[in-house]
């Protein structure tokens, strides 16, 4: 890595740090300023990112090191978002998904660094959107997976309360905390369906993208590739989540508990493939873990 | 003649349940598992295979039965809801409109009201006389997406059908400056569905090009110019040349030695190209010299150097080629070494040179005529899923009460809270708001 593409991630990570910080300690004025520093991470990690395009010559969506950046940077820009879409919710966002994003920078810094080319299969604009539309779909499931943890903790916390059977001398005031907890886990629920239905457009934009791309390359629209294979398990899952909300009024902690499921399907789908037999997968994202075939 | 009915009504009304449909939706997803297991045991054309079996096949079946059988049922419901008095029908105080803030009293008036809404997108509708003064509507027609949404999946199985009835795909293998024309003969391989026939695909290559990094044996690029009547055109792997509806695409790489074969009065006997697989540098080849008795075999350092007494290859890169040349008569081998170009070898009465070599590229033509319907049917789900999900219906009314309280009622197919507080926040600025 140069200097140019070195400092301003490293400076970035330290700044999303701050930024939690400040917009956990409960002011007004705090949290605005976090976010302010973590849009500035954010756009110093996309300098960072221009950097090594413009060194590369291809987009940086190649390898583990450059998936994780280009990962971690769209999850912090719905975390940014959720600020103006989900105010309410904006501190449970950046508590639960913005470690993860550090956890994704550090975790793709720890694999190699050095510039590989786009094998030709891959010098294309549809993988570049399929790409993108690939982490589009990630950032907002992965919200929904950190809403969902928190639902059902603060559920079985609520729940506690309402079963604990005290005596309360304001049991009036017991009861109007309780109907407020009521509407926040309803209201909840309701933002982690939004950001489920957004995941379900990108992922199918993914899919369409990358199915044309293949029916460019190998002339099959489909073909049972194992990350394909997990990636439609997980589109799968995500349509029956919509279903079961839809036709069963499948809401709250249920709903959560999936939400959960899709996630951790979804991880097996983008993560797995650096572990799969060689040769398994067309998916070939790290040169070095995998020789890809000649093309 | 009722009692007849029964059974086909109640299997009718199965196929097309929502509890099927779940039920099938948690059956394919065990099934893609299974394969996604398959994957790390077996090969990924066995897993293909595996797709292709009888229970695989039966959920597809029922999927789009379950489908087909939803969308009979289920469109004169979505065509019955979008209609203007499914939503002025209602009044105010009934439970259809769930979602309630009271927007003021006496310090705001309906028109402002009416002006802030028509901002956010709705359009007006005329109360009719159930104690509303307006409902507004958002998002009318969108219960359609669903069904758009479901029918794509028919467009998108025309075109798997057709392709599997017309799909043509032939592999063929062409040098540099030499023309090729799609019949039958021409190709080395074929699969083709049962009422396919070969494309119309006339061109000629013209030149390849290629890079390599490093010293791996990985392309950095790999295209090939060729000239049709549609004029010149360049094919990569990743982004093929569509002439006459196929996609030509070049989908391999390998050399094709020029070799010479004089007797010892320097008269050439022997001339021409040989299209060899010796792309992996040290990997042989061989060819059989027409009416001689001689088999040649062939391997081809394209950067050639000698690394630690072995002939080698620095890079991928052809600047300096060299050939491992073997000549056999019979088991009897005549002559061993590297030959550079320029330079002989000699067997029996013979001279063996490589002057020069060509190019030639594996192409792959592919006529899909199904990957219209393919396209259309993505773009169909796409976009009806954004006018589903995003566009979704939002039903509001607004109504006095007998006290002079203006109420905001809302009734939103998705995240109800949340558009109710997203009211609350546009409202607050202009007017008292209180759920």
């Amino acid at each position: 890595m140069t200097f140019w593409e070195k400092s301003p991630l490293f400076i970035s990570l330290l700044l999303y740090v701050c930024s939690m910080i400040l917009i956990l300690r409960r002011s007004e004025k705090t949290e605005k300023a976090g976010l302010g520093i973590l849009i500035a991470g954010w756009l110093l990690q996309l300098f960072s990112a221009i950097v090594r395009w413009k060194d590369i010559g291809h987009p940086p969506i190649f390898g583990t090191y450059e998936a994780t950046m280009l990962g971690s940077w769209i999850l912090t820009l719905f975390i940014a978002i959720s600020f103006f879409l989900d105010r309410v919710h904006f501190r449970l966002t950046v508590l639960t998904a913005l470690p993860l994003v550090i956890a994704h920078l550090l975790y793709g810094l720890s694999h190699s660094t050095d510039r590989v080319p786009l094998t030709i299969s891959e010098l294309s604009l549809w993988v570049d959107f399929h790409a993108l539309f690939s982490w589009l779909a990630y950032a907002p499931l992965t919200l929904a997976f950190c809403l969902s943890t928190v639902y059902l903790l603060k559920g079985r916390l609520h729940q506690g309360a309402e079963n604990s059977g005290e005596k309360r001398a304001d049991q009036a005031v017991h009861q109007a905390d309780q109907a407020d907890q009521s509407d926040d886990l309803e209201l909840l629920d309701q933002q982690i369906w939004r950001y489920m239905n957004l995941g379900f457009i990108a992922y199918t934009v993914m899919f369409a993208l990358g199915c044309y791309h293949s029916a460019s390359v190998n002339g099959e629209w489909w073909q049972w590739d194992p990350v394909e294979t997990t990636s439609l398990a997980t589109w799968l899952l995500i349509g029956l989540y919509i279903h079961l909300r839809i036709f069963y009024n499948w809401n709250g902690g249920k709903s959560a508990r999936l939400a959960v499921v899709i996630f951790l399907t979804m991880i097996v789908a983008y993560w797995s493939l650096t572990y799969l037999p060689a040769g398994s997968t067309f998916h070939v994202f790290d040169l070095k873990n995998k020789m890809h075939a000649p093309f | 003649m009722k009692s007849e009915n029964q059974p086909i009504k109640k299997i009718w009304n199965f196929l097309g349940s929502r509890n099927l449909s779940v039920f099938i939706i948690i059956t394919a997803v065990v099934h893609v598992l299974i394969l996604f297991a398959f994957a790390f045991l077996i090969p990924l054309w066995w897993v293909e295979k595996i797709a292709g079996l009888l229970p695989y096949q039966f959920v597809s079946i029922l999927f789009l039965v379950n489908i087909a059988i939803c969308l009979i049922k289920w469109f004169p419901v979505a065509r019955s809801r979008c209609r203007v008095d499914e939503i002025t029908g209602h009044h105010p105080d009934s439970g259809y409109f769930p979602h309630r803030i009271r927007i003021g009293r006496g310090n705001v008036r309906p028109d402002e009201i009416e002006k802030l809404v028509k901002k956010k997108g709705y359009r007006i509708l005329e109360a009719q006389g159930n104690d509303a003064l307006f409902f507004a509507v958002r998002g009318r027609f969108s219960p359609l997406g669903t069904l758009l949404f479901h029918f794509s999946f028919f467009i998108l199985l025309t075109g798997i059908l057709v392709n599997l009835l017309f799909r043509f795909e032939g592999l063929t293998i062409i040098p540099e400056g030499v023309s090729f024309s799609a019949g039958q003969g021409n190709f080395r391989s074929i699969t083709a569905a049962p009422l396919a026939k070969p494309p119309r695909c006339d061109f000629r290559l013209e030149k390849i090009s290629a890079s390599f990094w490093e010293k791996e044996i990985l392309f950095t690029s790999l295209e090939a110019r060729i000239l049709s009547n549609d004029g010149i055109d360049t094919t990569r792997l990743s982004s093929p040349v569509h002439l006459g509806g196929s996609a030509v695409t070049i989908a391999g790489y390998g050399y094709a030695p020029e070799f010479v074969i004089e007797d010892k009065s320097g008269r050439i006997v022997k001339h021409g190209n040989v299209l060899l697989n010796v792309f992996v540098p040290g990997l042989e080849d061989f060819f059989f010299v027409e009416d001689l008795p001689y088999k040649v075999m062939v391997s081809f350092y394209p950067d050639f150097t000698m690394s630690a007494g072995k002939p080698s290859s620095k890079s991928m890169n052809p600047v300096h080629p060299a050939y491992g040349v073997r000549v056999l008569r019979g088991k009897l081998q005549l002559y061993s070494g590297i030959l550079q170009p320029g330079e002989r070898a000699s067997f029996d009465e013979y001279r063996i040179s490589f002057p020069s070599f060509r190019r030639w590229g594996e192409f792959k033509i592919i006529f899909a005529p199904g990957r219209v319907f393919i396209w259309i049917g993505f773009i169909v789900m796409i976009a009806a899923l954004i006018w589903r999900l995003l566009f979704y219906r939002r039903e509001i009314v607004l109504s006095q009460n007998e006290a002079g309280e203006l109420w905001l009622a809302g009734r939103f197919e998705y995240y109800g809270g949340l558009n109710l507080a997203g009211f609350g926040t546009g409202f607050k600025k202009s007017m008292e708001v209180r759920p």
